[in-house]
């Protein structure tokens, strides 16, 4: 096989000849390689999809879990404080999450199935990264929903804690009613950032770890189509 | 074993310099480029069965080895002590053809193409292992306009460092 090129006799090209002089480091036999193709290796494409797997039964399992028993992850206080209509809320919202990871699952899935090895370096590149920014994006729909969906309530949580658990002295029924607003507020607000920074923790040491090296490699693909 | 065992392994035994070369350039010590070897065989044949031979083996290996070297290997150790690294001593050159100064060449080639980023990396060895241009885009997944012009440059990168004089 000889490059198309117009044959440039340069220093690269007298080292090609060095090049195909080099000895093997060392030389695997066929017992050897026979090994090598029955061992087991999780990759680390496979390790996402194993981390996303977890991640949605273990979601899922909490949902199924609190429709089958009934029970949810409040305290017996707790749920004697909380007026119905909030800790139904709740519940319901976790059944539809049950759906919303099926979904998400089959999408990821779909994708997972498209990664070859056999494809080109770019191709299996961006295929990992569409991979990767499904999981991205139900990750950040799923944060915002939750976010969105549990405020009302934390909001009465705190409300009710408020009102329920601590002396109000001869605050004025006004007073009571505002702090007890302001102590809503706190917790909705509180439980929002918390919920933000831990998934940004998570999500960042995992994802950052899996694919800071392929992000680099698609940019480097990007420059030489630029 | 199985008849596609078999044949499996005497194509990975008599081709088996390719992997070599792959796991040289993209691994520093002797551990990671054995856990590499192996991940590239064992890719190689889960693919097997979807290898049509629309493509040469050999070419076919140097997608598939490139594949996992540049996406799905993880090396373990990835922070390498300098104490660990490998002082060069696997860049041999066959017994038979051993020439001190050709091997002193021969090190300062990998030296040089592992300061290389991964793309670069791999269309080098592809031009070492004087593949057509047509196949070197195929397996990057460029245009072979493209792959002309960026080789160019990975050439005059790789000649500026062997010789910064």
């Amino acid at each position: 096989m000889i490059n198309n090129e117009p044959h440039i006799h340069d220093e690269l090209d007298d080292l090609k000849s060095i090049w195909k002089k080099q000895a093997d480091e060392k030389s695997y036999g066929k017992e050897q390689i026979f090994k090598m193709i029955h061992r087991k290796s999780i990759n680390s494409v496979q390790w996402l999809f194993v981390i996303t797997l977890i991640e949605l039964f273990l979601a899922t399992g909490i949902s199924v879990w609190a429709l089958v028993s009934g029970s949810n992850l409040f305290s017996s206080h707790l749920t004697e404080i909380m007026n119905e209509e909030s800790l139904q809320t709740y519940e319901y919202i976790s059944h539809a999450s049950v759906l919303g990871s099926a979904l998400f699952v089959a999408l990821t899935f779909y994708y997972y199935r498209k990664i070859s090895v056999q494809s080109s370096v770019r191709q299996l590149i961006q295929s990992i990264i569409k991979f990767r920014k499904t999981i991205f994006w139900f990750i950040i729909i799923w944060v915002f929903l939750t976010i969105a969906f549990m405020l009302p309530t934390y909001f009465e949580m705190g409300r009710q804690i408020f009102l329920h658990d601590y002396d109000k002295g001869n605050m004025s029924a006004e007073e009571i009613r505002r702090t007890a607003h302001g102590v809503g507020v706190g917790l909705a607000t509180v439980t929002s950032v918390l919920i933000i920074f831990f998934s940004l923790l998570y999500y960042g040491i995992i994802y950052g770890i899996f694919l800071r090296r392929l992000g680099k490699n698609l940019k480097e693909l990007k420059k030489i189509e630029a | 074993m199985k008849s596609k065992e078999v044949e499996f392994t005497q194509l990975i035994e008599s081709n088996q310099g390719i992997i070599h070369k792959v796991c040289r350039i993209y691994c520093d010590t002797t551990e990671a480029r054995e856990d590499l070897f192996q991940e590239i065989v064992l890719q190689l044949w889960k693919s097997y069965d979807s290898f049509k031979g629309d493509s040469k083996f050999s070419t076919w290996m140097y997608r598939v080895g490139l594949n996992t070297a540049i996406t799905l290997f993880r090396q373990k150790n990835r922070t390498i002590q300098t104490t660990s690294l490998d002082n060069g001593s696997f860049f041999n050159i066959k017994s038979h053809e051993y020439d001190e100064e050709q091997e002193e060449r021969l090190k300062l080639l990998y030296t040089c193409i592992k300061k290389l980023n991964d793309v670069e990396r791999a269309l080098i060895l592809l031009y070492l292992e004087d593949l057509p241009y047509r196949d070197i885009a195929n397996t990057i997944g460029i245009t072979e306009v493209n792959a002309r012009v960026k080789m160019n440059r990975a050439k005059n990168k790789l000649k500026e460092m062997m010789n910064p004089y």
